[in-house]
């Protein structure tokens, strides 16, 4: 690091943040490109691979994000709840879980449940790869580790945030009609009626593609600090939180362009 | 089975330890305060910005579908600002704080572990339960609360924001603290105490269980974040399903 | 055939290699030696291109690796196969996964066909009747000779093996030397090998040479080493730990 990056002031931190924002993002956006043109070179695609990285993130991930999901249509509801019992229109109780779940809540903090169950679990193997000089291998074996770790991963990522949001969803609207009626003390039919009045086909598929995008963005951010680790334990260590609280912020980021671009 | 039975026991486990502890923390003001200072340092741009876009999106979204079903667009800044006090405000932070502290901490402790520190603590008569826990303990909770103001705060500005500008509501109908109640005001409280408590017995005894090398710190790592973003929502559920029932 | 035509690598302020001059002859077996931290390693990942040069020009059979890319140096790397220093099998998958996978990526069979020629082998470095297990599971000598049994399946012309028998026992490091024997006798490979092992040393190479502070200090056969009357060449050899020699 040279002498200008090294101030203590409050001014200083705050600028120094705002490069290495930049230096990472620019990184990531390099990355990417990487991965595209891999991917363009499809008789290089590693299909066994991908099947293989496909498995393990989705039997890694689909109990903690059911169980999540679960919670957060449970959560959605209660936070309702208030509402609705000052107005008294417990009709709108489907209505506001349904949207709500659809467009935001879901892929949202399912994206953040798979960020720190796959995105942090494959930047610290990543890390720990590059750090016992396993990435240096496949290179010295011929082998491309953008073709052979990083796309298979990459898509996996996508393709499962993907499934587990749709599933997540459904997951989510069960957990609050349980809280309707154990909770609130609506009457599920209620609750479930009010879902299917509410045409909420364009929210289901907002969220969809808010998944693919978030899955894409834990995919590049995870494999990004994973392959940049230098330092033995502690700086896989600090990948993995860096990669958490990045992929935590580009989730939020994308989420608003998407719903924003889509209304 | 067994393992879920000792994965819910073991930071119980910690947490008892740590309580029992607590007296003990009246010595240590400085390695609390450096916590605090630490964890609002690493905390404070990324809580700026993931806030921020949540309350450009909660407005957003509400102003949207408000117009739709209303149409009247009068209780939006209302209902949002007492949203983001009471469920949005200590559950989003919450679980910002768990990725960016928790993880931070399982890391710290869990390179600790590896490298055998640790037991070279135990050995000299260190409790590092003492030592390394109960501060981090104490300044989570406190700084869990700051950050909360903080992020309720940061939240509504942005909201304000596109509030007005996008959707042209006057600033006097937005900024109304008439949907925010005094017991939604306790009920977030109690939530940070007991969010701010959670995280760091969680990011601690992962990082204690670590093994083996970076393989077992990004372990412990990953394995703190999922455990803390989980039991953040779990809680949470809890507490407001008791809050709803008693009418608080 | 290598050549390297006055490189130069520095590291910070520290000069590892310092204007080398040298040729690899092909179907020869090749000692690199020096102490610790002399920059051996260096040397060899430049034939890789592991590592790019400060100054100078490195050539393979006469091209002109300056302006290679990455591309272009995978060709390079499926003719000369460098095995590292430390273990680096991929711990995430066994001992015959591991010798498959080169052979899955680049003669594009399916996994059964690959571990069936992996299995191939590991018979020959000694390792068959382990090939179900995982890379922790085994000790360093064995490691050491999957991933020799992993380079091969590349069918390298030359091998580069950095330190293969630093760390091992005796019996160990003498299996090592006679794999190194047959790869070149009997296959006709070229194979460089960088060492500090003495034993090693003078068993098994035609050439050796020896560098010392970033410098070719001496190039030539085991006996001319052995007659040589240069006193930090005799302290090495010798294996004193005191003398002129600076580490």
């Amino acid at each position: 690091m040279s002498k200008p990056l090294e101030t203590d002031s409050f001014l200083g931190n705050f600028g120094r943040t705002f490069i290495t924002a930049f230096q990472t993002v620019g990184a990531m956006t390099l990355l990417q490109l990487r991965i595209f043109r891999s991917l363009l070179a499809v008789k290089n695609f590693d299909y066994d691979e991908s099947v293989t990285q496909l498995f393990k993130v989705g039997v890694r991930s689909l109990p903690v994000v059911v169980a999540t999901a679960t919670f957060v249509g449970a959560l959605m509801v209660i936070a309702s709840g208030n509402f609705v019992r000052a107005t008294g229109a417990t009709t709108l109780i489907g209505w506001a879980a349904g949207t709500a779940v659809f467009s935001e809540v879901g892929p949202v903090l399912i994206g953040l449940m798979f960020s720190g169950r796959v995105g942090a679990n494959n930047t610290a193997e990543l890390g720990t790869m590059v750090v016992t000089n396993q990435v240096d291998a496949l290179r010295v074996l011929g082998i491309d580790p953008i073709g052979y770790l990083i796309v298979p991963r990459f898509i996996a990522m996508i393709v499962m945030l993907f499934l587990l949001t749709a599933i997540g969803d459904l997951f989510a609207l069960a957990g609050g009609s349980v809280a309707c009626r154990a909770v609130l003390g609506i009457d599920m039919r209620i609750y479930w009626l009010g879902i299917l009045d509410s045409n909420l086909l364009s929210e289901f598929i907002m969220g969809l593609v808010k998944a693919i995008f978030f899955g894409g963005a834990v995919g590049i951010v995870s494999c990004h600090w994973g392959l940049q680790v230098t330092g033995g334990a502690r700086g896989v260590g600090r990948a993995v939180n860096d990669s958490v609280v990045t992929s935590a912020i580009a989730i939020f980021v994308v989420n608003f362009f998407i719903t924003v671009l889509w209304t | 089975m067994k393992r879920l039975w000792e994965t819910i026991r073991s930071p119980f486990q910690l947490l008892g330890r740590t309580i029992a502890l607590l007296p003990s923390a009246r010595k240590s003001h400085r390695k609390i305060l450096e916590s605090m200072y630490s964890i609002g340092n690493q905390s404070l741009v990324f809580i700026a910005l993931t806030l921020a876009f949540l309350g450009l999106i909660l407005v957003y979204q509400g102003a949207y579908q408000a117009l739709k079903v209303l149409p009247d667009l009068t209780p939006v800044g209302p209902v949002f600002i007492g949203t983001m006090v009471r469920v949005f405000g200590p559950t989003i932070v919450a679980l910002m704080l768990a990725t960016r502290v928790g993880a931070g901490i399982a890391a710290e402790t869990g390179s600790m572990t590896v490298t055998d520190q640790i037991e070279a603590m135990k050995v000299t008569n260190a409790d590092p339960v003492e030592y390394l826990v109960v501060p981090r303990f104490i300044a989570s909770i406190i700084m869990m609360i700051v950050l909360w103001v903080f992020g309720v705060l940061v939240a509504v500005a942005a909201g304000t924001l596109i509030g007005t500008l996008r959707f042209g509501i006057q600033l006097r109908t937005f900024l109304s603290l008439s949907g925010t109640t005094m017991s939604d005001v306790w009920v977030a409280l109690f939530k940070c105490v007991i969010f701010g408590a959670a995280i760091p017995i969680l990011a601690a005894d992962s990082g204690f269980k670590a093994t083996g090398g970076s393989e077992g710190v990004g372990w412990a790592t990953t394995n703190a974040v999922v455990h803390s973003l989980f039991t953040v929502i779990l809680l949470d559920f809890l507490i407001s399903s008791i809050a709803y029932r008693f009418g608080w | 055939m290598i050549e390297y035509v006055n490189v130069t690598k520095q590291f910070g302020p520290l000069t590892v290699l310092d204007g080398i001059n040298l040729t690899i002859k092909d179907g020869e077996i090749t000692y690199v030696i020096g102490s610790s931290g002399t920059g051996k390693s260096v040397l060899v990942k430049h034939a890789v291109g592991l590592l790019r040069p400060d100054a100078g020009r490195i050539l393979i059979d006469k091209i002109d690796t300056t302006n290679f890319n990455e591309q272009q140096w995978n060709q390079i790397r499926m003719r000369y196969a460098l095995v590292f220093q430390h273990p680096t099998l991929f711990d995430s998958m066994s001992l015959v996964d591991n010798v498959a996978l080169p052979i899955r990526k680049h003669q594009k069979v399916s996994k059964p066909a690959a571990k069936k020629s992996a299995m191939e082998y590991l018979e020959r470095v000694g390792m068959a009747t382990k090939a179900d297990l995982m890379p922790s599971d085994v000790g360093p000598g064995e490691r050491k000779r999957v991933s020799i049994a992993r380079a091969l399946t590349l069918s390298p012309d030359c091998a580069i093996l950095d330190e293969p028998t630093t760390g091992l026992d005796v019996v160990a490091s003498k299996n090592i030397d006679e794999m190194i024997s047959e790869l070149s006798k009997s296959l006709g490979k070229t194979v460089i090998v960088v060492s500090h092992d003495l034993r090693s040393i003078f068993s098994v190479a035609d050439r050796i040479i020896f560098l010392y502070k970033g410098e070719i200090r001496l190039d030539g056969s085991p006996s001319a080493f052995r007659a040589s009357d240069d006193p930090v060449v005799r302290q090495f050899v010798s294996g004193e730990a005191s003398g002129p020699m600076e580490t």
